[in-house]
């Protein structure tokens, strides 16, 4: 297992490096002055241009430009995000505790979702019931969730007024304890079911591929042979088998579901990342961006990480040969 | 049928069908056989020749929305079982039948430790006994060690696998046990281990034998009858002894031909020419006239009942080239009986 | 050819996507010739809901809301087909080098092709377009940029199957160059799943202008399904329409694509039913 670990992280580092590289090159696509992309187009402060250029040595060559940048990146300096008044870092970490509190419980309700789709669908193949659920995932695979988000305002807020359209808590009182996680969970319910449509599209398809490809597998007629119940078999033999890819589907689209949340959050206004992110185009907040990409790709390659571990831990063949990542 | 035991297995001109959308394979095509209490019986054919199907029909395996017992009945230790339900069989299932299949690392459940796959037998079959210590009775039976109930199959050789697989049919105390080409997947050295383990195990528990393979030799080594099997019709039977001396039906001969290896008068290796026959259509005739060296006339217009050879009825072949017996369907009957 | 034809005919649905698809790309021609208001006319008719005068209703300028939707054809298709085309050109070229020779090259362009794929890909592409300024030929140019890799993969893998095949080793013994067996030879043989895989990224193109479009990262004076949507969004509560019906057209056209691309994959690959 540790040997597994190690060769997991030999992958990402030269990945994150990698990602820091592109993310320098960024800066000097913007035209003109590359003091721009660091500093962002909101006034900033005079002299604090001069004390950037020289910081992250703009008038020296391109390598030590390089240099300077990942060093001040080592130590935690994403820059200064003067739309905001605050340091970008600090900045994009407290944002991101929103979009996280909208991503994990989609993430998981669209887990669940999809893997008993594709277990009631599995068993009855070439069923109306299962190219239904065929036809749905390409539908979520096709709808734009910022759309698909905008139908269910329109529908649920505007039309019916059975839900919040926007926002993350009511501003006409100030709620504490229960009653405000109540509310809270209350404004989350449009938005998580947006990402939730989205995800379970690529759940529910790669779960019933892997529900039928585990029910014709051979140990299956071992356990049928043995005299265990139908149920005994597809939830202790079946199931366990078919949830392997899932779960590693689940976890390497991390980041398909962080840009998902990102787009849901500037339709219901949830002041997390996502809503940063429009905010900050808006203001040329370049820094901010920067920043926003940065974060959410080494939290992907963690993400990735994080996947090849429990992929191995529930594999005990992964273990041994070290393979991951197909 | 003077016995007063039934047989542990006893299957009767069983015709068996799959069909998918548009098309209709009928595998099975009145196929007989029987097995007495303790008796090791061979079933040899061609890969395609219905013997696999035939042994999961004993334990409702075919898949159960495309497969269909047409007509004939199967019964095990006197009790019918071809009509059960799928929620019928999970009752039937493992005892007093059990099986034990090719490939031992696709048959085994390649997340679940060895233990635990055994253990599922016991708990569901012999609940009483305490699970941990009836693992490592098992495993020991089979010649594994203990710590091997905590390994997982991809750890294990071959032949440790076919024994652990063996371990988890046996844990269901079977009377019988199915064996489908156990040791195809084997090298030579491990099939012999596998077969002389298969043969102590039969007299250290008593139980009876289904042997399945293409493979004369084995069938020679570790059974005491055999039946022949082609296009889903069992073509020939007898005492291993009575086969091997003078195997009857021209498809027979055609295999001991392959087994041995002869050379023709060119030099070429014998085998049997052509192909087996497509299933799709329903043959009228010997399924084996289109390849066979001596077909008469009247193999393609119909297949014939058997002919007793020998003393005693123990051996009788289906081929016109053998004189009809008067009372045929009684030869049939007692054909099996041994 | 014929079977291969006749199986694309059973997969219905993958039909019914291509004749939709034909429909768009004659709309997309015509749009210059096309009658009916110009889609950045403002008119005093603001926020009218969909009536006779104006089918699916008018925006807060009193600019036509389907008028809009038949001028952001051109752009939703220039968008996907350009960017696709670059995409499956570069990955093509990449990919079957890669794969040809192997080596040092093989694996440089293959973690390279991994950091792409493992990077949130909507997230730079929004900060690329934001950082550099908006325009049709940056963003194609993005799109590409992120979506080679899938084909560069795809193409590398069916370059290194059929350059072991006899049929190759052949030619070769004929004394033809490597470049030249590479051109004629493997290429040709490894584009049906590169075609099924360029039509899915024509979807996914649209997809993320959309989405670039939506956050206001496009040209306020391109008239495009995204662009309409963002200025929906302000107006969700009075005006329904103007996010119904441009989503609607980004919907259908995405899902066609994919299905046409389904419908493709299908249809080349030997070993799909239908």
């Amino acid at each position: 297992m540790r040997r597994f670990l190690l060769a997991r992280l030999g992958w990402a580092v030269p990945v994150i490096l990698a990602i820091l590289v592109v993310n320098f090159l960024i800066i000097h696509i913007v035209p003109g002055d590359p003091i721009q992309a660091l500093i962002g187009d909101f006034p900033a402060p005079p002299g604090y241009a001069d004390q950037i250029r020289h910081e992250f040595g703009l008038d020296q060559p391109v390598s030590t430009q390089l240099g300077l940048y990942l060093l001040n990146l080592a130590k935690g300096q994403l820059g200064f995000s003067f739309a905001n008044r605050q340091p970008v870092l600090g900045l994009i970490l407290q944002r991101a505790q929103f979009t996280l509190l909208l991503m994990l419980p989609a993430l998981a309700a669209a887990a669940i979702l999809g893997i008993v789709m594709a277990l009631a669908a599995a068993p009855r193949a070439g069923s109306l019931y299962d190219s239904g659920l065929t036809a749905l995932s390409l539908v979520g695979f096709s709808l734009p969730i910022f759309w698909l988000g905008q139908l269910l305002v329109i529908v649920f807020a505007i039309k019916l007024h059975l839900l919040p359209a926007q926002g993350m808590f009511s501003l006409r009182e100030r709620l504490t304890g229960w009653p405000y996680v109540l509310d809270v969970l209350w404004h989350l319910v449009l938005p998580m079911f947006s990402v939730t449509i989205y995800y379970v599209a690529i759940v529910a398809r790669v779960a019933r591929a892997s529900v039928l490809d585990a029910l014709s597998q051979d140990f299956v007629l071992t356990a049928k042979a043995k005299g265990l119940s139908r149920r005994h078999v597809l939830w202790r033999h079946v199931l366990p088998n078919a949830l392997i890819p899932v779960v590693t589907v689940i976890g390497y689209n991390f980041g398909y579901s962080l840009t998902g949340a990102i787009l849901v959050e500037t339709v219901f206004a949830w002041p997390g990342l996502g809503n940063l992110f429009i905010t900050s185009i808006g203001n040329r907040d370049y820094p901010v961006l920067q920043g926003i990409f940065l974060l959410t790709a080494i939290a992907v390659v963690i993400a990735n990480v994080a996947t090849d571990l429990i992929y191995a831990s529930l594999d005990p063949r992964v273990r041994a040969t070290g393979l991951g990542h197909a | 049928m003077s016995r007063t035991k039934p047989p542990i297995l006893q299957i009767e001109d069983v015709r068996l069908t799959f069909r998918t959308r548009d098309t209709v394979v009928r595998a099975l095509n009145g196929a007989s056989l029987v097995i007495q209490e303790g008796e090791a019986v061979g079933l040899v054919g061609e890969s395609g020749s219905g013997k696999s199907t035939l042994a999961r029909a004993v334990l409702g395996l075919n898949p159960e929305r495309s497969s269909k017992i047409e007509a004939g009945r199967i019964l095990i230790a006197g009790r019918d079982v071809t009509r059960l339900s799928q929620a019928e069989w999970e009752h039937e299932r493992g005892h007093p039948v059990a099986m034990v299949f090719q490939d031992p690392l696709s048959f085994l459940n390649p997340i679940m430790r060895i233990g635990r796959q055994i253990a599922e037998s016991i708990e569901r079959h012999a609940p009483e006994r305490p699970v941990g210590e009836r693992v490592g009775e098992l495993l020991e039976l089979v010649r594994l060690p203990a710590s091997l109930s905590r390994a997982y199959p991809h750890e294990l050789s071959g032949g440790m696998r076919q024994r652990a697989l063996l371990a988890v049919a046996l844990a269901c105390e079977p009377r019988l046990l199915i064996a489908d080409e156990p040791t195809t997947a084997l090298d030579v050295t491990t099939q012999a281990e596998i077969l002389a383990l298969l043969r102590d195990l039969r007299e250290k528990l008593g139980m009876a034998m289904l042997l399945i393979t293409h493979d004369l030799g084995i069938v020679a080594s570790a059974c005491e009858r055999l039946y022949v099997i082609y296009a889903g019709r069992v073509v020939e039977w007898g005492r291993t002894k009575e086969v091997f001396a003078e195997p009857a039906h021209p498809y027979t001969v055609g295999l001991f031909h392959a087994a041995r290896a002869d050379r023709d008068a060119q030099g070429r290796f014998a085998t049997i020419g052509g192909e087996p026959p497509d299933l799709g259509e329903s043959a009228q005739g010997c399924p084996f006239a289109p390849r066979c060296p001596k077909a008469l006339p009247e193999c393609v217009r119909s297949m014939p009942d058997a002919s007793v050879l020998g003393e005693g009825a123990s051996h009788a072949v289906r081929c016109w080239l053998y004189p009809q017996a008067q009372d045929a369907t009684a030869a049939a009957d007692r054909a099996g009986g041994g | 050819m014929r079977r291969m034809w006749r199986r694309f005919l059973a997969y219905r649905a993958g039909v019914l996507a291509a004749a939709y698809v034909l429909v768009l790309v004659l709309v997309a021609a015509a749009t210059p010739f096309l009658p009916g208001p110009d889609p950045l006319q403002i008119s005093n008719d603001v926020m009218q809901a969909p009536s006779l005068a104006h089918l699916l209703g008018t925006d807060e300028l009193g600019r036509d809301v389907l008028s809009g939707i038949v001028h952001g054809v051109a752009v939703s298709l220039t968008v996907g087909f350009a960017a696709a085309l670059a995409a499956t050109v570069i990955g093509v070229v990449i990919g079957a080098t890669a794969g040809y020779w192997g080596g040092l090259f093989d694996l440089l362009v293959m973690r390279i092709a991994e950091v792409f794929q493992v990077v949130p890909s909507f997230i730079l592409a929004a900060v690329i377009v934001a950082l550099s300024g908006p325009g049709l030929t940056r963003v194609v140019s993005v799109i590409a940029l992120l979506a080679w890799p899938q084909v560069a993969r795809l193409m590398r893998g069916e370059v290194m199957r059929i350059k072991g095949l006899e049929f190759v080793d052949a030619v070769r013994c004929l004394g033809v160059r490597e470049p030249v067996i590479l051109a004629t030879e493997v290429i040709p043989n490894a584009l049906a799943p590169v075609l099924a895989a360029g039509t899915l990224i024509v979807a996914q193109a649209i997809l993320l202008e959309a989405a670039l479009s939506f956050l206001g990262l496009s040209s306020a004076d391109l008239v495009s399904w995204g662009r309409m949507l963002n200025s929906g969004q302000r107006f969700l509560y009075n005006a329904w329409w103007l996010s119904v019906f441009p989503g609607t057209a980004i919907f259908l056209t995405v899902l066609a694509f994919n299905l046409l691309g389904d419908a493709i994959g299908a249809a080349l690959n030997p070993r799909t039913e239908t």
